[in-house]
């Protein structure tokens, strides 16, 4: 076991080597750099994008060092923790991240937490009572989730949040709270806004989960086992949640360990839309602009985060369902 | 990394289709008009057409302050104001103190007027003084001498004066190590003080709009020299200001200073002194919190130091459709750069019950489309039809103006070519008007006499050899509605025969591709068109710059720019166009100035350099009907810095 997971995590630093050249590659190949996209910001306010500008910035930035200089630069620093240096917001990436992360972290848990709590069952009940109304309801609404794009849902919330709850619109905290230390009030008003987001993004999960735990339940009640047991007179509910249940939630612990990556970009577009301040929108900031550190890290720490997800999914499995085994590997 | 960027891109493409004010009028269920827009006459105090007149003119000799200051344990008011502060007469009424106001980012720069040596008038002519007391120029122009406010402080209490403007010039405009490349303004520049409240420019060439690029650029000339010293090599000792930066994260010195010039928002921008009204207290994700600057220069008539409300947080809203909703639910006591004309029939919709007010002013753009067909394109056939005159008279009168005034703005806008605003000293009707009819039978009549037939029958025209002939308009869809016009546009030549194409293309393309002349055909947007820019830079009708924003003439402007090394030697009425252009900004002789002016322009409603569609088209500015003393009718324009003319010190909350 032990020999195991060391070679598994071996195996991550070529992987993750490879990775890091690939993305610091493709962030360079569209035309254009940081330089040009700020000063484009800019002159939305009117600097104009001119040629004399562009090279004292380039200068500025460092940015006129060969293509490996740079590369070699931001790889030593990251491996010691140090990300680098966001020319989008003028702060060190690091910073940037670790006062975004803890949000991205509550409103993704909350929002997975929400997909399963409600699709897990629904998902069951529907494999129960394949074919009944409810299934069909339940199949509707979870894919009317899955088709209307996050950001759409995310606008028609915000609205009926305003109109029917009085929030402001977008952000986690009213204006009022926005600038205050931690208090009772200030929870309060983060819990009535965090809804939003934690709706959005579990409506975009839901479905999927849903109609993979029908099929996969409805795989395993087909089984001789499960009529075995039923006609030996097992109660039904425990028959249900003690075998096929078990057996039809494997394939999402496998998959846990892409919800790591997730916890990072999966609220991407909703978090520019609802104004979160989350990771998402800074990842999205960056590619636009071609903000190199900070786009570059943040890829990185989304790969690191997949494959040691992809790693903590082997062994969970492993560890849940006995039937498959590690020695071997 | 694929998934996001897919998003991004699948989402982009949605959102183009579907605004938040499509989506919030079907929940309206009502469509309403916006029959009450009306372009106000613009009226406004006389006292902000000529300089501001201070205390003792006036006979103010007492002063108070915000009651938030009492216990500050600040210096007494009258010790922080100037010797002899300017008084700023409000638009309606003399304001009270207090209040928080909410608007969004990037309306910051039009809250907090940003304050220079000058300021501009809102006849968009005349400079006036400001942090400047007053200046001279020599009869030769090659000397400006420029004497500052006595007692004037930064917003840390330390006093400003010469020393600041001498840092600011010499120790980095005129720094090569932190501009490797001189800005075009700054070459050739002396600058030195005669004491600590006289300061002379000497120029190598007269430079008589000097001072309105001080006005409309007050950035570049007010850094605090005894806050930047100790990041400054010239000051402090490298190894420290290396440390420093190690710290900020920051990649050089250099680097440190242009965003603090360019007053990006990061952390060490609360350390940062400032002239202006506000000075930033907190940046937090998402949010930018103000306080009033207690050092802050101008009073009001009753001797009030401005500015009158105190506080303002800014929150970071990237999405237009988010700041549109905000402003018309009443969440922003200000609102303006985000909000598209598209969506005034929605923030009107928010005038009812809302507590808001919707303000239609103009925007200062000579024309929302500069539309350029590259005349050094790199293919011999098209580059010949782009310089063919017809041809491009030809794509102008085919263009419907009234019609997209009517289906983009409302009817608000004033169809017109490329050229300066209707007030301007350098205006004739004629350059708005030339060519700009509709006339569809010109427009085939022209392109027949060009020798661009419909060969083949198939309904779009081929070059005069027989081959195809179609070209591709690309450009980036930013600051005014380019894509929704251009729809129209293309239709329009469509309907004259001509195979014309549209392609968004991303920004850092637009510059690249402008620059290096690859592009057919393009659309920017016509500012710089009023009498404080448009003598500096008439860019649009001389070429003498390489920019994202001219892709008609690159390779004559790189031939201007490189004295003949690089580029394309331009034919002789060019070359005239680049002489005047030298001349337009250097003479001293205000006849001959505006001779030549006259000169460029009308060589443009000639010649259609650039073509153009609707222009001063209506810009949505919200306020809170709480919000006093913002002008119901101004101009919107980078020009005069959105709202530089119209004192935004000034306004306050009704009680």
């Amino acid at each position: 076991m032990r020999k195991y997971v060391i070679r598994r995590l071996l195996g991550m630093i070529p992987t993750l080597a490879i990775i890091s050249i690939l993305v610091f590659i493709v962030i360079q190949l569209p035309e254009g750099d940081i330089v040009t996209s700020t000063l484009d910001q800019l002159s939305a306010t009117g600097v104009d994008l001119s040629d004399d500008r562009i090279q004292n910035l380039r200068a500025q930035y460092n940015l006129d060092q060969p293509l490996v200089v740079q590369y070699l630069a931001w790889i030593g620093n990251f491996i010691t923790g140090d990300m680098g240096f966001s020319y989008l917001y003028a702060q060190p990436v690091n910073e940037l991240v670790w006062e975004r992360l803890g949000y991205t972290l509550l409103i993704t848990t909350c929002a997975l937490v929400f997909t399963w709590l409600l699709a897990l069952p629904i998902g069951i009940y529907s494999a129960v009572r394949q074919y009944s109304v409810a299934d069909y309801t339940f199949t509707l609404i979870g894919l009317i989730g899955l088709a209307t794009p996050n950001f759409l849902i995310a606008l028609i919330l915000m609205y009926f949040g305003y109109t029917w709850f009085g929030l402001s619109f977008g952000g986690l905290f009213s204006p009022e709270y926005l600038n205050v230390p931690w208090s009772w009030g200030r929870f309060k008003d983060m819990l009535a806004h965090l809804w939003i987001p934690v709706v959005v993004i579990g409506t975009s999960g839901m479905a999927i989960t849903m109609r993979l735990m029908r099929a996969n339940l409805l795989d395993e009640l087909k089984k001789p086992y499960v009529v075995t047991a039923r006609a030996k007179g097992v109660p039904p509910l425990k028959l249900l949640l003690k075998y096929p249940v078990r057996i039809a939630i494997n394939p999402f612990i496998s998959t846990i360990g892409l919800l790591l990556p997730a916890l990072i970009s999966g609220e991407a577009i909703v978090g520019v839309v609802l104004n979160l301040p989350t990771t998402g929108p800074l990842l999205v900031q960056s590619l636009i602009t071609q903000d190199m550190y900070l786009a570059g890290s943040l890829i990185m720490m989304l790969s690191v985060l997949t494959v040691v997800g992809m790693l903590l999914s082997d062994l969970l499995l492993a560890w849940v369902d006995p039937r498959i085994r590690y020695e071997r590997a | 990394m694929n998934s996001v960027s897919l998003l991004v891109s699948s989402y982009r493409h949605l959102r183009a289709s579907f605004s938040f004010a499509t989506f919030f009028l079907l929940l309206a269920h009502v469509a309403v008009f916006p029959s009450s827009i009306q372009a106000a006459e613009a009226a406004y105090p006389l006292a902000w057409l000529a300089p501001a007149q201070t205390a003792s003119q006036l006979g103010i000799n007492s002063f108070s302050q915000s009651p938030i200051l009492d216990e500050s344990g600040l210096p007494a008011v009258e010790q922080r104001l100037p010797e002899d502060p300017p008084v700023i007469f409000p638009t309606h009424a003399i304001g009270s103190y207090g209040g928080i106001a909410h608007i969004i980012a990037d309306d910051r720069g039009m809250f907090i007027a940003a304050e220079g040596l000058f300021t501009i008038s809102p006849d968009l002519k005349t400079i006036l003084p400001n942090l400047a007391e007053s200046w001279s120029y020599s009869d030769d122009g090659l000397q400006l001498t420029v004497t500052l406010r006595k007692g004037l402080k930064w917003s840390d209490g330390f006093p400003f004066t010469t020393e600041d403007i001498l840092f600011s010039v010499n120790d980095l405009q005129l720094n090569n190590n932190f501009m490797p490349v001189t800005l075009p303004d700054f070459i050739g520049l002396e600058l030195y003080a005669i004491d600590s409240w006289t300061f002379v420019i000497n120029f190598p060439k007269p430079r008589p709009f000097f001072i309105n690029y001080v006005a409309q650029s007050p950035e570049y000339f007010i850094m605090p020299k005894h806050y930047f010293r100790e990041f400054h090599p010239d000051y402090t000792n490298p190894d420290v200001i290396d440390e420093r930066m190690e710290e900020l994260g920051f990649s050089s010195w250099s680097a440190f200073m242009t965003t603090s010039m360019q007053k990006r928002l990061f952390p060490d921008l609360v350390n940062q002194p400032t002239m202006s009204s506000f000075k930033i207290e907190s940046l937090s994700p998402g949010l930018y919190s103000y306080q009033r600057n207690p050092y802050y220069f101008k009073v009001d008539p009753s001797g009030q130091q401005l500015p009158y409300i105190d506080a303002v947080e800014a929150q970071d809203v990237r999405e237009n459709e988010v700041a549109v909703a905000k402003a018309s639910t009443g969440q922003l006591d200000f609102a303006g750069v985000r909000l598209p004309t598209q969506d005034i029939p929605l923030l009107k919709l928010g005038e009812r019950g809302s507590g808001i007010k919707v303000n239609i002013w103009n925007r200062l753009h000579g024309s929302d489309l500069s539309i350029q067909a590259n005349m050094n394109y790199k293919g011999k056939q098209k580059r010949e039809l782009f310089l063919d005159v017809r041809f491009r008279r030809a794509l102008s009168v085919a263009i419907n103006r009234d019609e997209m005034n009517e289906i983009i703005y409302f009817g608000r806008g004033t169809p017109r070519q490329v050229t300066v605003v209707p007030g301007s000293d350098y205006f004739e009707p004629e350059f708005a008007t030339a060519w700009a009819q509709y006339d569809v039978e010109a427009a085939n009549t022209l392109l027949d006499e060009i020798g661009l037939h419909d060969v083949d029958g198939d309904g779009i025209r081929e070059l005069a050899d027989g081959s195809q002939l179609s070209f591709t308009v690309e450009y980036v869809n930013t600051e005014t509605p380019k894509q929704i016009s251009m729809e129209l546009v293309v239709s329009y030549w469509q309907a004259v025969g001509l195979d014309a194409r549209q392609r968004l293309i991303d920004r850092e393309l637009q510059y690249s591709r402008s620059v290096s002349g690859e592009m057919e055909m393009t659309v920017w947007h016509a500012d710089r068109t009023t009498d404080i820019l448009f003598p500096i830079n008439p860019d649009f009708w001389a070429p003498r710059k390489l920019a994202a924003s001219l892709a008609m003439w690159s390779e004559w402007s790189r031939w201007y720019l490189t004295d003949g090394d690089l580029g394309e030697e331009p034919p002789p009425e060019i070359r005239q166009l680049q002489v005047w252009g030298d001349e337009l900004s250097t003479t001293m002789d205000r006849e001959r100035r505006i001779v030549i002016g006259k000169l460029l322009l009308a060589a443009n409603a000639e010649n259609l350099w650039t073509i153009g569609t609707v222009g001063l088209a209506p810009q949505p500015v919200v306020t809170s009907n709480r919000l006093m003393n913002v002008v119901e009718f101004g101009l919107w324009g980078w020009d005069i810095r959105y709202t530089m003319p119209y004192h935004p010190a000034t306004w306050y909350f009704a009680q």
